[in-house]
Parts: structure tokens; sequence; C-alpha cells
């Protein structure tokens, strides 16, 4: 007898996916062409045909009036949506969706399936989950549960948890954001809070760029393009795959030949992005999420303190910045092994397991369990150093991968490079194990913080090569490390301490996660007493302020131990006005 | 209705008893009180040929049920090779996706190379370039000019010839209705004179690879605004 399959369906405003838990693993299910993500368009074709996805989305253009986007915003509503003259209630439009999704899983089954799991979000009115069970309905599917997008991807990561924990969900898509503040426990997930920008995401950083490239060709070459279809086509293919690109690297090249003809001339167009260029560009939108993430956070009554884990979901969080803030904030490194396009679905699907009383588990993805990086000059213990660790690759990433970071020159001039490779997860790179050392030598003249761009491509088998090169010669040296997964022996690291110790001695509070927690934990209370600050009587106020300058001067002198009076009156003052 | 088996069993007990019929007959001659006490025992012969029946019915169940079991056997054996023939079957099914998707994103790298190669050798035979050009140049630099692009077509013909031979192919759009299964609509123009909905230009070229779609065609349409 055939078991009847449940599957799990993220019904997403740009994009949706469909997914099947099978024999504890999970699959995202692909269609005839192998794509894993249908857009979320519907339209008539003019045969009179229904089109759903690509397809659809490929005649949006021509024939707005018989094709429609982004129905997932109108659910809930009674008004009926126009297509080719028909009208259309919002419930209809998605479940022509989930017909389509229904076919994928059935045409990959080889069997019918009548039941499913379906993601929300969390802000979803009862009127607009009732219209989602009922477009589930119309498409042939007993809605057996539906769950909110943030929950679903809790259960990705942390299914089978049994401890309490809290979590943020951050998920940054193409065109929305949404944060979440959940709360799992026993297998439960319970969504505490959530916020979010329905008119926020990844285009939009796709468009600065593509306004940067306008800028560049307006200013070298005097002439705006933007009345030419051909050559704007190809400028924002080019910045999509330069956003892509800056992922993973410091530089990206954007290099389209022949792009127009400007009197008889072929104009080229060569920009080189750096990362840090496009950071700036994007820096407001990243600003706005986080906004979001504070009134998430407010609405849980939880500071960044009490958050344990944060999960990326959203195509658009692979951008480094978006870890990088967030990273700054909580102190923790946010989680996004698990692909973030994918996410949902593969939680719902978990959740359809769960349901039908398989036994779940979170899903297990090749991830590299060390962190890579090399040391560099750099502050540590306060004090300038030689030996800070600068992390490459990240504990967690997914494997096979290779980035990249860009590295400066001390002096001017400078002869030679000394790059020593590391796994660990020490800022002191000293505390780490180095698993590899080479000399770049015979670097060209140059002014000193001229770049040098390091590379490190690490495999499945545990094979890692680093490359570093001086990005004005492209002078380059590499060397290859096998067994970077390796773990170090608990002798081998005892031998290590040892040795750091016979060169300090036993500091004390020589702790670095100790002193992050503190760092977090000063960083979590300004941003409450800012929050508070309006409350306050004048003279609180002013003492508030004077505390605030005080723990941001800590901060910024890296002096830790001069944290603790200030943080321990700022938080009186706080108890006083919360109580 | 009796088996080969049970048909080739009855005719050897045939023989015996005719056989032993016979030497009865011939015992007969010599010891007529002994051959009388075998014959009349009919009771006996009775006896035995039920008994023989027993077993020509025993053995041909034993017979039977070693059949069965030969065929359970066979069966398991049958569908094991089944099984075995469609996991190769899926297996170099898998191997050609996996081969093929490979291939797809050289493919497409190339495709990418040709689009820039196509787009310079548009603007250096563009008639209104040439033209231009012409008025500057002197009649050495512009036969330089053409012994280059000449070169380049060919080079951009040998790539096609690369790609046809692995089965790729240009979609051809313009002129033809939308068809949003191989082409996406990027935008729109009005041409008078021109059908609504039909393609007026490519933005870049689409391409099938054998019988599926490996690149979209992004294209104009031709339609009245407003």
């Amino acid at each position: 007898m055939i078991k009847e399959v449940v599957i799990g369906i993220d019904l997403g405003t740009t994009n949706s996916e469909v997914a099947i838990f099978n024999e504890g693993r999970v699959e995202v299910i692909p269609d005839a062409q192998g794509r894993k993500i249908l857009p979320s368009f519907v339209g008539i074709a003019e045969d009179g045909s229904i089109l759903v996805g690509e397809e659809a989305r490929n005649q949006y253009v021509v024939f707005p009036e018989r094709t429609i986007r982004s129905i997932k915003r109108r659910m809930g509503e009674s008004e009926r949506v126009v297509m080719a003259g028909q009208h259309y209630l919002p419930q209809e439009i998605s479940a022509m969706i989930l017909k389509r999704l229904k076919e994928i899983a059935e045409g990959h089954l080889g069997q019918t399936i009548r039941q499913a799991v379906i993601t929300v979000p969390a802000y979803f009115s009862d009127a607009q989950r009732q219209a989602t069970r009922e477009a589930g309905e119309i498409a042939g599917l007993q809605v057996l549960r539906m769950i909110n997008e943030p929950t679903a991807a809790a259960l990705v990561y942390e299914a089978g948890q049994q401890e309490g924990k809290k979590i943020l969900v951050y998920d940054l898509g193409g065109g929305t954001f949404d944060v979440s503040v959940v709360r799992i426990e026993q297998g439960v997930v319970e969504v505490i809070s959530s916020h979010g920008d329905n008119h926020l995401g990844g285009d939009d950083f796709d468009e600065k760029i593509v306004e940067h490239v306008l800028a560049h060709v307006q200013e070298k070459q005097g002439v705006d393009i933007r009345n030419s279809p051909h050559a704007m086509a190809r400028i924002r293919r080019a910045a999509e795959a330069a956003k892509r690109y800056l992922s993973d690297h410091p530089y990206a090249r954007i290099e389209e030949e022949y792009l127009l003809e400007l009197k008889g001339k072929p104009v080229h167009l060569s920009l080189e992005l750096s990362r840090d260029a496009y950071e700036e560009m994007i820096t407001p939108f990243i600003d706005r999420t986080l906004e979001a993430v504070h009134i998430a956070l407010q609405g849980s009554k939880l500071t960044a303190s009490d958050v344990e884990s944060i999960l990326l979901v959203g195509g658009a969080t692979r951008t480094p910045l978006v870890v990088k803030r967030l990273e700054e904030i909580f102190g923790l490194r946010p989680r996004g092994e698990v692909d973030p396009d994918l996410c949902v679905a593969m939680g719902a699907s978990i959740q359809a397991a769960s349901v039908q009383g398989q036994k779940v588990s979170a899903v297990l993805v090749d991830v590299t369990p060390y962190t890579f990086g090399v040391s560099a000059f750099g502050e540590l213990y306060g004090m300038p150093s030689p030996d800070m660790f600068v992390p490459v690759i990240h504990k967690n990433t997914p494997i096979p991968t290779h980035k990249s970071e860009v590295f400066y020159t001390m002096v001017e001039n400078q002869k030679h490079v000394e790059v020593k490779v590391y796994q660990g997860e020490n800022l002191d790179a000293r505390k780490n194990r180095l698993i590899g050392e080479f000399m770049v030598e015979g670097l060209g003249p140059a002014p000193e913080h001229s770049p040098v761009v390091m590379r490190m491509d690490l495999d499945a088998d545990g094979m890692l090569h680093v490359a570093a090169t001086e990005k004005q010669t492209g002078l380059s040296k590499r060397i290859s490390i096998s067994g970077a997964l390796e773990k170090l022996d608990e002798s081998a690291m005892q031998g290590a301490r040892k040795r750091l110790e016979g060169l300090f001695g036993a500091t004390e509070g020589d702790d670095l996660q100790d002193m992050r927690q503190e760092v977090v934990m000063a960083r979590a209370l300004l941003e409450k007493a800012e929050r508070m600050l309006d409350k306050a009587s004048p003279e609180d106020q002013e003492e508030m302020i004077n505390l605030m300058e005080e723990i941001r001067q800590a901060l910024t002198d890296g002096e830790h131990a001069a944290l603790k009076q200030p943080c321990d009156e700022l938080s009186e003052i706080l108890f006083y006005l919360e109580s | 209705m009796l088996t080969p088996e049970q048909e080739g069993l009855m005719a050897q007990f045939r023989a015996y008893l005719e056989e032993s019929a016979t030497s009865t007959m011939g015992a007969s001659r010599g010891d007529a009180e002994h051959v009388e006490r075998k014959t009349v025992d009919l009771y006996t012969l009775f006896g035995e040929l039920a008994a023989l029946k027993n077993e020509v019915r025993i053995e041909s169940r034993q017979l039977k049920t070693a059949l069965e079991q030969f065929r359970g056997l066979v069966e398991p054996l049958q569908t094991g090779n089944a099984a075995l023939r469609s996991e190769i079957d899926r297996m170099h099914e898998d191997r050609r996706d996996v081969a093929q998707e490979a291939l797809r994103p050289v493919l497409l790298e190339l495709l990418d190379i040709r689009d820039r190669m196509a787009a310079g050798l548009e603007m250096a035979t563009d008639k209104r370039a040439t033209k231009h050009l012409f008025k500057r140049m002197c009649h050495k630099e512009w036969e330089v000019m053409e012994a280059w692009r000449e070169g380049q077509e060919m080079t951009l013909r040998r790539l096609d010839q690369t790609l046809a031979a692995r089965q790729v192919h240009p979609i051809n759009v313009v002129g033809q209705p939308l068809d949003p299964r191989w082409s996406r609509a990027l935008r729109v123009e009005w041409h008078k004179g021109m059908a609504e909905g039909v393609v007026v230009a490519e933005l870049r070229k689409g391409f099938f690879w054998g019988e599926a779609l490996l690149r979209p065609a992004e294209v104009v349409v031709n339609k009245r605004e407003g």
C-alpha cells in the first residue's frame, strides 16, 4: 500500500515552493525543468489556458490585464481581482499556484497528493488564514495545518529541540522583509512577536547598483543609457550578478563590452565595485530592517542578549552586511547554512511529517565545523597585536565553499606579506590551530594600505586552498592544506594553551567569549536606555545620558573592566523607570 | 488426467505385473499349488496397488511442492532482476542528469560570451557606424577593420557550431506572437503596421537545449501603450 504523502508548501508573495520529508530527509521538489522555485504569478494565455509561474511572469509586462502577481498581499479581502475580464477571489488565484505545486509534487512522486501543510506570515489575520485554507481546498488539498513562516524556519534548524530557546528569524526576500521572535520548547514553536516592511528587499539592492552604474556611465561617457532598453537589460543582469558575487568576494568587476554605440564608437562598461562601496549604498535599507528588529524585540519584551539564536531566511540575507550588523547587535553569528530561499518550504514539510507521526529532526547540511582565517595586525586585549584572528570562512558555512577577504599592507613599499592560516574560533590567532603558512614576496612599490586579497577554497574532503593576491599587480602565491576539517586532538590543544600561558602567564580575564558577552549586554542596555530616554524625567535623562556616554567610551576604548559600574547604575535607573 | 510422470510409473507397474504374471505361469508348471496361493491373493494385490497408488500420489505431491518451491525462488529472482535493471536504468539516468546539470552552467556561460561577441559584431557591421568610421579612416585602416570583423564573424560561427553540436539552438522569436513558454517580455513598444503582441526585438537571444529550454529570450513586444 502506498503511504499517503503530505506536502509542505511555502506560498510566498514573490515565489512559492513545495517540499516533502522522506526517510529523514527533506527534498524540495523541482519541476520538469529542474526549477525548485515557482514565481507566484498567474496568467491567462492567448488561447485561454492558465499559466502559472515563470510563463505567467514572462507575459506580465505585455499583458498585465491578464496576469496577476503578489496575490498574497490581497488574501482575506472580499474584493475580486480581474484577470482577462473574469473576476476571481484572491483565494482562487492562490489556488492556481497551489494546484501547480501539487501537480509538480505528483509528477515527481508518481502518486496523488491530497494533503498539505501551508505556511503563512506570522502577522496574517484569521480572515487571511481562512482564505489560505480555502485556496488549499479549491486546489484539492486538505490543509492539515497552517504554520507561521518563522515557525517553519525554526523547525528547519531546531526540530527536536527539547530545551526552551528564544530565536530571532530575520527574513529578507526579494521584495518583503519580516522579522519574528519565536520561542521553541519541547518541539513546539510559538511566535512571540513580529514586525516587517512589505516593500523592502533584495530588489532594492539591485536597483542601487544599477543607479551606481548609470551614474558612472554618465560621468565617464557623458551618456544617459536609460533610453537604451538593450543596455538597460544588460546592466540589470550585471548588477544582480555583481550583488551575488559580492556576497563572497571583496570586489566585483562589472564589465559589459559593446554596451551601446555613441557617435559611431562602441561604449564599453568596465567598473569595479567594492563590497565597502556596495555596503554603503545599502546601509539605509539594512538600517530599516534593524529598526524593525528592535520593534520586534520590544514587542517580545526581550533584549538582544536574551536571543539565543538568529536564523536567516530569504535570498537577500546572503549579503554579508546583514550578518555583520546582526552579529554586532546580538554578539551571535546568525545561521544561514540551509538554503535561505527554500528554508520555509522545508520547515513546512517537516511539520507535515510530524503531523503524520513521523520522527523528525533538523535539516542536516554539510558544513564546516570550524572557522578558517588568517592572522592580521589589529587590536587584541585592548592593544595593537599582529595576532588578531580574522575569519575568512566561518564555522557552519555549507561546503564546498570559497570566500575572499581583503587585507591591507602596513607600510609603504612593503616587500612581503606573511600569511598564517588558522583553524579555530578564538580572536587570538595563537589560541587557534596553525594549519599552514607561506610568504608572498616581491610585492610591487605601493603606498601603505594597498589591498591584498585572501581567497580560501574549501572542498567537502577537507582540502583547503589558500591564495593571497596583491590586487594591484596580480602577484599571487597559494598553498593547499589537506585534512583541514580534522579536529585538533585535545592533547595538542592543551599543549598550545600551555605554550601560550608560558608566553603570557595565566592571565585573568583573557577569556574573550566572556568579554564578548559583557559587550553585548552593554550594547543591549544602551539600546534599551535609548528607547526609554523619552519616558525619563529631565534629571534622570541627564544622568542616563552621562552613563550612556561613559559606557560608549568604555566600548570604544575596549576598556571592558570599566563597563561594570556605569552598566549597573544605568540598569538601576531603567528598573526604576520600568516599575 | 495423469501427468507424464504418473503415466511412466503406471507403465513400469504394468510391466512389472506382466513380468510377474509370466514368471507365475512358469512356476505353475513346477508347483501348481504354490501358484494357486499367489494368484488368488487378490486382496494383497489390490492392497499393493492401493499402496503404490498412494506412493505415486505422494511423489507427485512432492514434485508439485518442489515445483512450487522452484517457482517461489524464480519469482523473487525475477523481481530482483527487474529491480536491478530499473536501478541500473535510474543510475544511467542520474548520471546523465548529473552530466547535464554540470554542463548547463558551462553552456550558459558560453552563451554569455556569445552575446558579447555578437553585440560587438553587430556594431562593427552597423552600416551607420561603418559609414561614419569610413569617413575618418584611410583605405588601409578600413581593410584592417574589415579583416578583423570577418575574423570575429568566423569565431562566432565556430562558437555557434560548437553549441549546435551539443544540441543548443537559438529560438527564433522576432516577428512571432509572444510565446511566454520561452520568451520573457521586458518592455513594450508600439510599431504601426505590426500586429499587437508580436515580438519586435530581442534584448537577449533565447536558446533550446535539445527539446528543453536552456535560456528564455528577452524581448520587446508590440503593444499600444495606455
